[in-house]
């Protein structure tokens, strides 16, 4: 009897990929619970061995188990990782933000140009990326009350990957300031980026390596579908989200028919790379608004962020699930639902 | 109704049975087979991850009791918990409502 529940555990302790300190929870709650239920069996009168068998069967199987487990500890993972990068590309951009004040007397390490741009344009990838992850990961399963999974989770996974990896140069950069006589307001965030980066940037690697027990990358819905589906459970919860929700469909249709090359610009689903350009050229007339307002406009760097986002969009709109399916996922897609 | 259809609502389950006061796990499945009149027949082990979903997301806290020379693990809701539990009832009523009177005109 002894064995066969020793046997039990092992394999459920040996399946289980949580922390050591919850592996041995686990373990303990399950070996309370399996000796109560022999005990029950034994009560009903079943013969010592028949009980364990019995018991055993009742429980379910260690492989099962440990699986639900690992998908709960891999959303954990997660969620605590985007928190955590989303926190760190905060602070780096309030970093960015307080070293262009016109006052700051410190020269920028290595030098202002390199400090620019990892600071101000590299930064909006990781910032992008961070923001996709937390909203995959955290938004999207609160609004509509479902735990993350399928495909959701693994462009969740490979965001936090990047968001992680395209950290790193900010975290170096962030560092190398700190000795450079700027101000303690200057510092403190670009403190916050050093120290925090390394520590989000493993978790978000640890976190996108487990990605995948959540789901294939075939198997579920793409960011865009999520965005709308969380519009759905939005204008469900609450009267006045149903109105714009509706007010925004309608608007939509309305000017799909009456001006489709027009709205191609903007339909990121049907014409991506068209929608990409209308994004480009946004955030380049965003970034130069407050010189627009002084009257100084700077229209090389209006273009450099213009070009560099829409080159961004190329190398990694595929990857992050902003462009739709790509035909290797198309085809999995169809393996997939042949196998099951 | 499938397994796989109860387990999507083990978690409601889970709080409704805490709801009526603190349980180990063994008693707390007893309790969801005695209080179905044994329909939810599921796995006992698959309460355990629920109750650790639960309680990262704050909704049960837990502690260990000793009673009959035996310790065990026992979990009660928070305050967090008994909102849910509330809101959970009354989302849960609209729902069966809503379907029952679809069933009805059948």
């Amino acid at each position: 009897m002894r064995n066969a529940v020793t046997k039990y555990l092992g394999e459920l302790n040996s399946a289980l990929q949580v922390s050591a300190w919850r592996q041995r929870r686990i373990v303990a709650e399950v070996s309370d619970h399996l000796l109560e239920l022999i005990a029950d069996e034994q009560e009903r009168g079943a013969d010592p061995a028949s009980a364990v068998e019995r018991a055993m069967e009742r429980f379910g199987v260690p492989a099962e188990l440990a699986a639900e487990f690992n998908a709960d500890a891999a959303r954990h993972g997660m969620n605590r990782a985007s928190w955590a990068l989303a926190g760190c590309a905060t602070a780096a951009f309030a970093a960015a933000g307080l070293s262009l004040h016109p006052g700051t007397t410190a020269r920028p390490w290595p030098s202002g140009s390199a400090f620019s741009i990892v600071m101000q344009l590299w930064v909006q990838v990781p910032v992008t990326c961070g923001a996709i992850a937390l909203f995959l990961a955290v938004v999207a399963p609160w609004l509509r009350g479902t735990p993350l999974a399928k495909r959701p989770a693994v462009l969740a996974g490979r965001s936090l990957a990047l968001a992680s990896v395209l950290l790193l140069p900010v975290g170096v950069v962030a560092a190398g300031n700190l000795a450079t006589g700027m101000s303690f307001a200057e510092r403190l965030p670009l403190a916050v980026v050093a120290v925090g980066t390394p520590v989000a940037a493993i978790w978000g690697l640890y976190a996108a390596s487990r990605a995948s027990w959540l789901g294939h990358r075939a198997d579920g819905e793409d960011v865009l579908d999520v965005i709308a589906a969380v519009g759905a459970a939005l204008a469900d919860r609450w009267v006045l989200a149903g109105r714009v929700h509706r007010l925004a469909g309608d608007t939509w249709q309305t000017a799909r028919t009456r001006a489709p090359w027009l709205t191609s610009w903007l339909d990121l689903r049907r014409h991506p790379w068209r929608a990409a350009a209308t994004t480009s050229v946004a955030a380049g007339l965003a970034l130069t608004a407050p010189d627009l307002l002084v009257g100084d406009p700077d229209f090389l760097a209006a273009a450099i962020e213009a070009l560099a986002v829409y080159a961004c969009f190329a190398a990694l709109g595929g990857l992050l699930g902003l462009r739709g399916e790509r035909p290797s996922d198309m085809r999995t897609r169809v393996e997939v639902a042949t196998t099951t | 109704m499938s397994q796989d259809a109860v387990r999507g609502h083990l978690d409601g389950l889970v709080l409704a049975v805490l709801a009526s006061g603190p349980a180990h796990g063994y008693a707390l499945i007893e309790l969801l087979r005695e209080r179905s009149g044994g329909f939810f027949e599921l796995p006992e082990g698959s309460v355990y991850p629920a109750l650790h979903r639960l309680e990262r997301a704050g909704l049960v806290e837990s502690g260990w009791s000793e009673a009959g020379g035996r310790r065990r693990r026992v979990y009660d809701l928070t305050a967090r918990g008994r909102r849910a539990v509330t809101q959970r009832r009354r989302e849960w009523r609209s729902f069966a409502a809503a379907v029952d009177a679809i069933w009805q005109g059948v």
